[in-house]
């Protein structure tokens, strides 16, 4: 069953009790009573199967905790089985803090993966990966990309199987920030973005819903082909750098979420990345040189 | 009072039971064993006994995430211990590996899924000096988290602050008992010291006894004041009583070596815990209640609370309560009362600033 | 005065890889999980001590065979570097 086969006020109440929710491979048991978030589900995971489920990976909540801040400037609190990682955020951020909640349950948890901080797309089979840099206009590219009919596997946090060294599908919103909301927004109209989340701590904070056809194809896994670090810069023309194997293992190394946990394991999986990916810089102005440079890449 | 995590206690002490538990079962389970630090034993438990595949994949995923990061952290502890025996082998002096260290060392099966902090050793207080100045040499720096902490160590406690690596950032407290100096029990780190046994390989490092890996890990639990530890705690303990409870002699060893280091409390509440939760068979002897005052008996209910507390579903209204009288019976055992006082009052109004700050 | 030879520690669990076409290496030191990038010599340097190989003197002549300037200072630079990270050890020449 999909989400947006329940009837609203059936969503609503079931997600007060708790909603069972699939993405990519972890069943969270999402719970809470804020409007927002009953929002927020319903328009960016439409596609997403749901429960009910007999075992999850993470049992998540958004509440407004205990003490008059229940409706004085009222806060919210993410929690995964009772425990809370972040401080509490202003109610109207609700949906925007369950999204960081998710992320940071898989990035702080999921060890059966290698997890990079990188953005990852496929298309004809073969999967870019995004590094994370700041600067990168990451988020804005993957949106871009993902509008442009790119499956979108993530846009956060890169799963490597330990088991295959393939790419792991989440398929869960894009996260757009500031200027990349209006962007995107005006880039395609089949932009569907959810409620902005104004003063966030990263300004801005708006979530794009994924295409169906990525949701759906979530169960697929990808083989990485190419690794691409895109450098946004005012004005310039698409030029494209080599980039040494050796300096990007040792980025993606230190960027990766668990690199050090896993200790030989993680030396292996990325160096056998490195292996089956092509790996080059980009300095870019326009969108449309970008989207049109990763088309080439990948026909 | 039925027992919220029956099914975690029990797969701790029959790993195959793992084979048969449903799906719901495995959701709670997980909360459970991931609230009690306990997921990595699991993993390593469930390999032990060659049954992984009949585990739904899901749960063995969540498992086997774990246990290589708890693995990964042995081999960043083993590594430690090897530049440790190189900064400290000048000292020409025994250092004595205790707990973490110890199972680490000596590859034993209560370090399988264990994960690691930090590491404690232990050295005669004539070489505490020269030792911390070796250990400053080599890269350490000790941790207080203010002047406060620094004088509780130093001067109520006469132990050395915990010390922190400053490149590798590994953790490593330098003791000189097993108790601090101030508690109100004395025990006898030198009988320790007497009976422990050099690890081959190494130039000054040493783990204790069998008999005292055991005194120790029970003085350890009973004297923490924080208990979300306890039940992974008394997992360790199982563990290390397992390959000798059919031993003959063996309780009568234990329970004479308890007496000569003073650490028959300890040995008695921990025994009772092993016994009523993980059903560790026990002479009748061996577990009989403690002769005389009345705070013991109550002390086994509160323990068994304090190390039941880790998770929601194993709480009660009763746990808070315990967790309080626990905190301040660990402080207690630690501290004489005219520093006990202060302190605590110190504690909580720390407590109560960073509280206010984060509401902010 | 007789040269210091050197080894890999039995227990270090060296994995290094440099990618066809370029000149750097990546090394995973296993006993300390840490992970680093190593100039092209110094790679070099340790699959000679891998194959068996334990004089500096005679790899240092590698160097200068294959054009290498400075091959001393390089050679020196190689070996402080690799002891500072623990992946080489001092042996005993006799």
């Amino acid at each position: 069953m999909r989400l947006s086969d329940i009837p609203a006020a059936a969503l609503t109440e079931r997600i007060a009790a708790g909603l069972g929710l699939q993405t990519g491979p972890f069943r969270f048991l999402v719970q809470s009573s804020e409007a927002g978030v009953a929002r927020g589900l319903s328009q960016l995971y439409a596609d997403f199967e749901v429960g009910p489920f007999d075992l999850h990976d993470f049992h998540v909540s958004i509440r407004r905790p205990a003490g008059l801040r229940r409706w004085i400037r009222p806060q919210v609190e993410f929690a995964m089985d009772g425990f809370s990682p972040f401080i509490p955020l202003p109610a109207d951020h609700a949906f925007a803090q369950l999204e960081w909640g998710m992320n940071w349950c898989i990035a702080a948890h999921a060890h059966h993966y290698l997890m990079l901080h990188a953005a990852v797309l496929e298309k004809n089979g073969q999967a870019v990966i995004l590094p994370g840099d700041p600067g990168a206009g990451k988020s804005t590219l993957t949106a871009a990309l993902v509008l442009s009919g790119w499956r979108l596997l993530s846009d956060e946090i890169t799963l490597i199987d330990r088991d295959d060294g393939q790419i792991v599908p989440l398929a869960r919103p894009v996260s757009l920030k500031n200027a990349s909301i209006d962007i995107i927004r005006s880039f395609s109209q089949a932009a569907s973005i959810g409620e902005t989340a104004l003063d966030t701590h990263k300004g801005s904070v708006a979530h794009l819903r994924p295409m169906p056809d990525s949701v759906l194809r979530m169960d697929e896994k990808a083989q990485p082909r190419h690794i691409v670090f895109p450098r946004w810069k005012s004005q310039a023309l698409l030029t494209r750098h080599p980039q040494d194997k050796a300096s990007a293992f040792i980025h993606l190394a230190s960027h990766a979420f668990n690199y050090n946990l896993l200790g030989p394991l993680a030396f292996r999986l990325t160096k056998n990345t490195l292996d089956t990916c092509t790996c080059q810089r980009i300095w870019y102005s326009q969108l449309d040189d970008a989207l049109a440079f990763f088309s080439e890449l990948v026909a | 009072m039925k027992l919220g995590c029956a099914e975690l206690i029990h797969a701790l002490t029959q790993p195959t039971s793992m084979a048969s538990l449903s799906p719901t079962q495995w959701d709670l389970l997980l909360r459970q064993a991931r609230a009690a630090g306990l997921l990595a034993r699991l993993a390593a438990l469930a390999q032990q006994e060659k049954n992984v595949d009949q585990l739904p994949k899901q749960a063995w995923h969540i498992l086997e995430g774990d246990l290589t990061f708890a693995q990964q952290q042995a081999t960043a502890a083993r590594y430690e211990l090897r530049l440790l025996d190189r900064t400290l082998k000048k000292l020409d002096t025994p250092v004595l590996l205790l707990k973490g260290g110890a199972y680490v060392a000596l590859n034993h099966a209560a370090s399988a899924g264990r994960f690691m902090t930090d590491i404690d050793i232990l050295i005669t207080k004539a070489h505490l000096q020269d030792a911390e100045s070796a250990l400053t040499a080599a890269g350490w720096m000790t941790h207080s988290k203010d002047a406060y902490d620094e004088r509780y160590y130093r001067a109520w406690m006469h132990e050395l602050p915990p010390m922190r690596h400053m490149s590798r950032h590994t953790l490593l407290d330098v003791h000189h008992n097993l108790l601090p100096e101030t508690a109100r029990i004395r025990t006898h780190p030198e009988q320790v010291l007497a009976s422990a046994h050099r690890l081959p390989g190494y130039h000054c490092l040493y783990v204790p006894d069998h008999l005292d890996l055991i005194l120790h890990s029970a003085t350890h639990l009973v004297y923490e004041g924080e208990w979300g530890h306890g039940l992974r705690d008394l997992s360790d303990l199982y563990l290390l009583f397992a390959p000798h409870v059919h031993e003959a002699g063996f309780w009568q060893h234990l329970l004479a070596r308890a007496h000569e280091l003073n650490l028959q409390n300890p040995l008695h509440y921990v025994l009772v815990q092993l016994q009523t939760l993980f059903g560790l068979s026990v002479p009748v002897a061996v577990a009989r209640p403690l002769p005389g005052r009345g705070v013991p008996y109550l002390m086994t209910p509160v323990i068994r609370l304090g190390v039941l507390s880790f998770h929601a579903s194993c709480r009660t209204w009763l746990t808070p309560v315990a967790e309080f009288v626990l905190y301040v019976r660990s402080h207690w055992l630690r501290m004489p009362p005219h520093l006990l006082i202060p302190h605590l009052l110190y504690k909580a109004w720390k407590r109560r600033v960073s509280e206010k700050k984060s509401q902010d | 005065m007789r040269t210091l030879h050197w080894r890999i520690p039995p227990d270090a669990s060296l994995i290094w890889h440099c990618w066809p076409g370029e000149h750097e290496y990546v090394l995973y030191h296993g006993a300390a999980n840490q992970t680093h990038q190593l100039a092209e010599t110094a790679g070099l340097f340790l699959a000679f001590l891998a194959s068996g190989e334990s004089d500096p003197d005679h790899f240092q002549r590698m160097l200068r065979d294959e054009g290498i300037e400075q091959p001393e200072e390089v050679l020196a630079h190689i070996l402080e570097a690799l002891h500072q990270l623990d992946v080489i050890e001092p042996i005993d020449a006799a």
